[in-house]
């Protein structure tokens, strides 16, 4: 009791010191806006500035170079407004946001696989005039042959314009750990020269250490990103302009069909390793090489003593295919004072100026990282005696791809080829057909099939990217959307007219009809904090939202309303209807194995005489854990030679699933970790149920003679019942919308060819944030919402005939 | 009341049962202990040793783990460093084993030796200087109190624009062929360095130097290669010996070639020795590069030299850039071989070695069981070194390193305290908010009976049907549009209210006895001592239950704060944890973060679960 005055005092004044720093802080900045006229503020995309507090050699140039920048440009400031980038999904997310509500930088990030879609959507501002400014050989130095493609090309308009400036150019090399090269007898200063070369040392790798493996590949729906080294060195391609701005998918050539069957060939012999936790395997040295990017600042990450760097293997006829890319800035066309464009112009243009480039090389070489430098910015600045520090593989690796280098897939919509790319090399894991032909040894029929596999994904891609329909067939689906919209609405109406029937009290009578505003100003007065909250911060944005689905939504500029077609193509389109029915699995067995886990442990938790306590902050211990360790730790767990086939292995069972990427087992595994970590927290609401059954009923049943099963069947349940229908039907909603863990554990995959933990909600979030389909996205939520209004009308409807208590301790 | 019931306990059958539960529950439980095990042991790791996944780090129970650990710590993380000092050509600090055959009495000679002034410090390098790591948390601490925690001064004081306190640490010459500028920074770190006891001084050998960067790469780390070309019967790479002079030519030439690529390409400044006598080739070359003509070499410099003979024939006095270059070009190209020598603590040593046994080697040989045919053999022991300063310091180091990564949080924490300060006030706000807005909706609905009252609670709760992914954009244009970005009140306002919590207090307040609020009417009361004295006082516990969810939910808030407050000033404790993990790239301190993070999170379950069990709203059927 003595601490109750205590806190009645400290809470006002907190209260009021909060909405003191609140006020005063709102006024800071409003203050500090104010001060500078004349001088630009120019926000550019955080990358461009180094890290406040990094000592990375790569950052303290970029320190240099903004320092020189600021001398020559007084009027210029530079800030930052993404102040932090988020991995995994804020990633896509941030920039486009920041887009969408004019807040975006200036200066803007741009990359080979977004810049058409990029342009499409009108983010960036036409460089023509400025980079008609620059000397013919400095734009020739800053921009790589295969980029040009890239940052020229027709926009919205179909004018021509130059999009975008590189500032930074990347190599696809092969990154080796020393260690495991020296651990199997292998010579540490070189890599495989070519693909028969990359087999022998694998094979050595293997044979000298059963737990390493040569190669690692990300079994993700990136997984294509490291089979296009081998694709480009066998002479194939993924994409092809076909005529002007009409792309094609082609990755189903004979070239093609030949850099698959060997890169089966290294993950069926278990030369190389496939699977999600790659990362985790190459830090703890258990994969000798892996496919790099390649640039100043990324060889300064990797410890030359510890990594070696060699050239993407020869393929077969000799071919290297090296990927070149490059991180490039554009400026934002939101950006409407003509002062500020030539402010970030100026920036573009320094960052990458023979100036920029001679601090940078100073930086490095006084640091004496001379190495690192890539040898052509050596040879400018006059660092010639420096050029034979340079790794000769590094070199060769450079100028091998600056030469035949390909740039990433950059055509229209190739932000999907990964993806789509990805798809047909999963199915071919798992493939009935590919399996016997592997076993019996036979390399035509095997081959056979990859083609056939291949030819169908392009097929398939080719429809999608390109998004052609013939016109009857567009009428037809029209028309079918058309009819559902209509059913749809009308099963709403229905619904709701339903539903407010629910809800309008029965005992009707003629005083309690309407609203009664007059009488009961006061409540309404009362409630109008809440409802002006839900109204304003929830139907409008949904209402918003949903406009969306009738448009061809464009975060920038007029979006072109498209009726139904939104819809039309979501009704016909398969990977909706299979990510639907996996979504129906998810639910199914998230519920079947998750339900009732923390019932099941609520009660034992009620039948321990001792230690409950204990038990109870044990049990919600995963809730406080990072996801990440849970993902990582899970992830273990599901590996080949992971806990669960280690378990087999007790029971004498031997196995060596990779159970993530097993079709019949990883929307299972995906759902486990998520049981085990909510078992804990959701048991609590059973345990507090459990104290208000009452206790007569247990002693009458002990007079009866009942068993313990009998008392759970006959007491437990009919206690629990009305508990277990409102979360059961929570649980359902829950799990129709959830995507947990599934993006980081399988990323949709493994796809056999549709994706077997491609659930909905993760569909809608690759289409709104990775493709830029944001109506296309919002059909598909609002057809998802659809579906569930009838489960949340029947939870109201539960809800709203339950009375709510608490549990008075010491039942 | 649990079904089993008290009088049947002592059963054998039913003992099975609970003994059964038990197994159960603490199976279960290992499971779930397992992982915060995993992430607390992960926060006291070192960078090679962070993949392995171990409940127990492996330092605290091997001991040659320990020692990677401190030469990781002490050569801040870079194996090339270790390599240059040892001599060696290790790829992977897992491979390193305890290093054996010196004796005591050599090494008690050696620490004499390393103590000594023939030492100069530029041989010397400071260690444990990584981030997390000793000197650097020490002597930001220095600056920090020299400056009164003030960033601004700390740049004035070191003439270095400082943006964040992450990028105030030791900064020192890197031990290779470069320019050797001087800094007030450097300055700094070198009046550090001499207040650290030689323990932490990283001894770099030119030998080893020599090694690393030149013969290994010759001979492609090939020993049977080097034999071969050289002639020479040696057992090992440590049989390789570096000489001061130029070899004379008893020598191969592949020897020779061997020294003279590193003295003219590689050797770092520090341990080369040029004769003032090479000065005249100096300048003969000088004119030759720059076709005699002082103003082309002005120009190039940015200097005022009258004549070619005016500029200094010195390393350190180089003008940057060019006439770096140029000097550098020199000995790479043009200085006379016999004019060029070396120096550093290998040579000293052998002069010591001389001194302390009169240049007699049999008694060298007799004193320490070595097999040197001469002083020259003679290499220092400084990985043995390595391992007895390890052995003298085991269990300070075990604590160093136990809380070296959550010392490092907590100093950053405590730099940006604007952080914990906006995690309060977001706090107070959120849980402000929530107690009022809901609870007052709820009551109106509760205690009016409102003829709309299930109209109401159907507009509150609808909205959960469609996914979040429909709103997230149009919610954030709003706070845009509403001015509001930046602000706390952006993240607040959004989750003012919220459907399900009134349907809760609703029903909760529905269970109350009537008879209170007729009594309280009769008495006189207005509706909002009703409502404060009678509703809110019978439903504590409910509302503690809330409160504390919304104080952990304003506590984890950080993928929102990010988005909406960008500005540095607004930034929530979790933000900056996170920004913290951004800038460490390591994988300890991450976990190190995560753990001090969860901490209140885990101290509210441990000692709020009665409130939350009683104040948990169960339903039953009416």
């Amino acid at each position: 009791m003595a601490q109750r005055p205590c806190i009645r005092c400290i809470l006002p004044a907190l209260i009021l010191w909060a909405a003191a720093q609140v006020l005063l802080g709102g006024d800071a900045v409003l203050r500090e806006e104010g001060v500078h006229r004349d001088v630009i503020t120019l926000k550019v995309f955080s990358l461009a500035l180094p890290t406040p507090g990094s000592t990375m050699t790569s950052h303290l140039a970029t320190q240099e170079i903004i320092r020189r920048f600021e001398a020559l440009h007084p009027h210029i400031r530079l800030t930052t407004s993404e102040g932090l980038r988020i991995e995994g999904k804020g990633d896509e997310i941030t920039p486009l946001m920041q887009i969408a509500a004019d807040i975006s930088p200036d200066v803007i990030y741009v990359n080979f696989k977004n810049a058409d879609s990029y342009t499409q959507q009108g983010f960036l501002y036409p460089l023509d005039r400025f980079v008609e400014r620059l000397p013919k050989e400095e734009l020739e130095s800053r921009v790589p042959a295969p980029a040009w493609q890239v940052i020229r090309r027709p926009g919205r308009d179909g004018v021509v314009h130059t999009w975008a400036l590189p500032y930074n150019t990347y190599v696809v090399a092969m990154v080796y750990r020393r260690d495991v090269f020296r651990a199997a007898g292998l010579s540490i200063d070189r890599g495989p020269r070519d693909w028969k070369e990359l087999e022998d040392i694998c094979r050595k790798i293997r044979d000298a250490q059963p737990d390493k493996y040569g190669m690692g590949f990300d079994r993700s729906s990136d997984e294509s990103w490291h089979f296009m080294s081998f694709l480009w060195s066998a002479g194939g391609e993924a994409m092809a302009e076909v005529s002007p701005n009409q792309w094609r998918a082609v990755f189903d050539s004979p070239q093609a069909v030949e850099a698959f069957a060997f890169y089966h060939k290294l993950v069926r012999s278990d030369l190389a390793y496939r699977g999600a936790d790659i990362g985790t395997l190459w830090k703890r040295g258990r994969i000798a090489m892996s496919f790099t990017y390649l640039n100043d600042v990324q060889l300064a990450g990797v410890d030359p003593v510890q990594y070696g760097i060699a050239p993407v293997p020869l393929g077969p006829t000799g071919i290297r295919g090296n990927e070149v890319n490059c991180a490039m800035m554009g400026i934002f066309a939101g950006v409407k004072d003509r002062r500020k464009r030539e402010a970030a112009w100026e920036f573009i243009r320094f960052y990458d100026s023979p100036e920029a480039r001679a601090i940078r090389t100073r930086i490095f070489v006084e640091n004496g990282l001379a190495s690192q430098i890539n040898p052509r910015f050596l040879r400018a600045s006059g660092y010639e005696e420096y050029l034979q520090d340079v790794p000769r593989e590094w070199t060769e690796a450079f100028e091998e791809a600056m030469s035949t280098g390909k740039p990433e897939p950059f055509g229209k919509n190739s932000n999907l080829i990964y993806k789509e790319m990805s798809s047909p090399m999963d199915q071919m894991f798992y493939d009935n057909r590919m399996e016997q032909c592997w076993k019996a040894g036979d390399d035509k029929g095997l081959k056979q099939r990859v083609q056939e596999i291949f030819s169908e994904a392009v097929k398939r891609t080719n429809e999608r990217i390109i998004g052609y329909v013939p016109p009857e067939t567009q009428r037809f689906r029209r028309q079918v959307a058309a009819g559902v919209a209509a059913a749809v609405v009308a099963a709403f109406f229905f619904l709701f007219r339903y539903i407010w029937r629910v809800f309008t009290p029965v005992t009707l009578n003629a005083q309690s009809a309407g609203w009664g505003f007059r009488r009961h100003w006061f409540a309404y007065f009362i409630l109008l904090p809440a409802l002006a909250t839900i109204l304003i911060w929830q139907y409008i944005p949904l209402g918003r939202g949903s406009v969306m689905a009738f448009q061809d939504y464009m975060i920038m500029g007029e979006s072109r309303w498209v009726g139904l077609d939104n819809f039309a193509l979501l009704l016909f389109d398969p990977t909706f209807w299979n990510a639907l029915w996996v979504t129906l699995q998810f639910t199914f067995w998230s519920l079947s194995l998750g339900f009732f886990a923390p019932v099941l442990l609520a009660i034992l938790l009620q039948e321990v005489p001792h230690g409950k306590i204990l038990y109870r902050t044990v049990f919600f211990l995963p809730s406080i854990v990072s996801g990440l360790i849970v993902i990582f730790l899970w992830r273990s767990f599901y590996a080949p030679d992971g806990l669960f086939n280690q378990a087999l292995g007790w029971v004498g069972i031997q196995s060596h699933l990779n159970w993530l990427t097993d079709p019949r087992f990883a929307l299972v595994a995906c759902i486990l970790p998520g049981i085990w970590a909510g078992a804990g927290p959701g048991c609590l609401i059973y345990l507090a149920a459990l104290k208000s059954i009452p206790d007569d009923l247990y002693e009458a049943s002990d007079l009866d003679g009942a068993t313990f099963f009998q008392k759970i069947r006959h007491v437990i349940f009919p206690g629990l019942k009305p508990l277990l229908i409102i979360n059961f039907v929570g649980a359902f909603a829950g799990a129709f919308h959830s995507s947990a863990n599934i993006l980081v554990m399988t990323g949709g995959g493994p796809y056999t060819p549709y994706g077997a933990t491609e659930v909905t909600s993760l569909l809608i979030y690759y289409n709104a944030f990775l493709y830029l389909r944001f109506g296309f996205a919002t059909a598909m939520a609002w057809t998802l919402g659809a579906m569930l209004v009838g489960f949340t009308v029947i939870q109201l409807k539960r809800l709203s005939r339950m009375e709510f208590k608490t549990v008075e301790e010491g039942k | 009341m649990p079904i089993i019931s008290s009088i049947g306990r002592k059963a054998l059958p039913v003992r099975i049962l609970i003994w059964a539960i038990y197994v159960v529950l603490t199976l279960g439980g290992v499971t779930m202990v397992y992982p915060l095990l995993l992430m607390v042991s992960g926060s006291v790791k070192g960078g090679f040793d962070s993949p392995d996944l171990d409940v127990i780090p492996q330092f605290l129970t091997d001991e040659t783990t320990f020692f990677q650990r401190y030469l990781e710590s002490k050569y801040s993380a870079n194996l090339g460093s270790l390599n240059d000092a040892w001599g060696t050509d290790h790829v992977d600090w897992k491979e390193i084993r305890r290093p054996d055959g010196v004796s005591s009495s050599q090494l008690d000679d050696f620490d004499q030796f390393r103590r000594s002034r023939e030492i100069s410090p530029r041989w010397r390098l400071l260690g444990h200087i990584a981030t997390a790591a000793l000197n650097q948390r020490v002597f930001k601490r220095e600056l920090l109190e020299e400056s009164n925690a003030d960033l601004l001064r700390v740049g004035e004081l070191l003439g270095i624009t400082f943006r964040s306190w992450a990028e105030v640490r030791p900064k020192q010459q890197k031990i290779a062929r470069m320019m050797e500028s001087s800094d007030k920074l450097l300055e700094r770190t070198e009046r550090y360095k001499s207040s650290r006891p030689v323990e932490d001084m990283i001894l770099i050998d030119a030998e080893g130097h020599w090694k690393t960067s030149t013969v290994f790469s010759r001979y492609e780390r090939n020993l049977e290669k080097y034999r071969r070309q050289t002639g020479r019967s040696v057992r090992s790479w440590a049989e390789v010996h570096l000489k001061a002079t130029p070899p004379d030519s008893s020598t191969t030439p592949a020897e020779r070639a061997d020294w003279e690529a590193y003295v003219r390409q590689k050797a770092p400044f520090a341990f080369l020795k040029i004769a003032p006598s090479a000065a005249e080739s100096f300048h003969a070359f000088l004119r030759r590069a720059h076709g005699n003509d002082i103003k082309r070499l002005n120009k190039s410099y940015g200097s005022s030299y009258g004549a070619f003979d005016e500029i200094p024939f010195s390393a350190s006095q180089a003008v940057a850039g060019a006439g770096f270059v140029d000097f550098n070009r020199f000995i790479r190209e043009a200085a006379p071989l016999s004019a060029l020598s070396l120096d550093g603590p290998n040579f000293r040593y052998h002069d010591f070695l001389r001194n302390r046994f009169h240049g007699d080697i049999a008694a060298a040989r007799a004193a320490w069981r070595v097999s040197w045919k001469d002083f020259e053999e003679a290499a220092m022991p400084t990985a043995a070194m390595d391992w007895r300063d390890f052995q003298n310091q085991k269990s300070r180091l075990r604590w160093e390193f136990l809380i070296r990564n959550y010392s490092h949080v907590l100093d950053f924490l405590a730099r940006h305290g604007r952080g914990i300060q906006n995690t309060l006030i977001l706090c107070v706000l959120f849980l402000v908010t929530h107690l009022t807005i809901n609870p007052l909706a709820a009551y109106a609905l509760s205690r009016f009976g409102l003829p709309s009252t299930y109209k109401i609670l159907l507009f509150c709760m609808a909205t959960v049907a469609f996914p979040g992914e429909v709103m997230m954009i149009p919610s954030f244009l709003q706070l845009k549009e509403f001015n509001l970005l930046n602000t706390f009140w952006a993240l607040v306002l959004p989750g003012l209210a919220s459907g399900y919590s009134i349907f809760l207090l609703k029903g909760f307040f529905d269970s109350l006895p009537r008879e209170l609020y007729e009594s309280a009417t009769i008495d006189g009361a207005g509706e909002w001592t009703v409502f404060w004295n009678i509703t809110m006082a019978l439903s504590k516990p409910i509302l503690a239950v809330m409160a504390l969810s919304s104080f952990t939910g304003a506590f984890g808030t950080f993928f929102y704060a990010l988005i909406i407050c960008p500005d540095e000033k607004m930034w929530t404790l979790m933000v900056w944890l996170y920004q913290l993990q951004m800038i460490s790239g390591s994988q300890s301190i991450n976990y190190a973060a995560l753990c001090l993070s969860s901490i209140p999170t885990l101290l509210v379950f441990i000692f709020c679960q009665r409130i939350i069990l009683r104040g948990i709203v169960v339903p039953s059927e009416k």
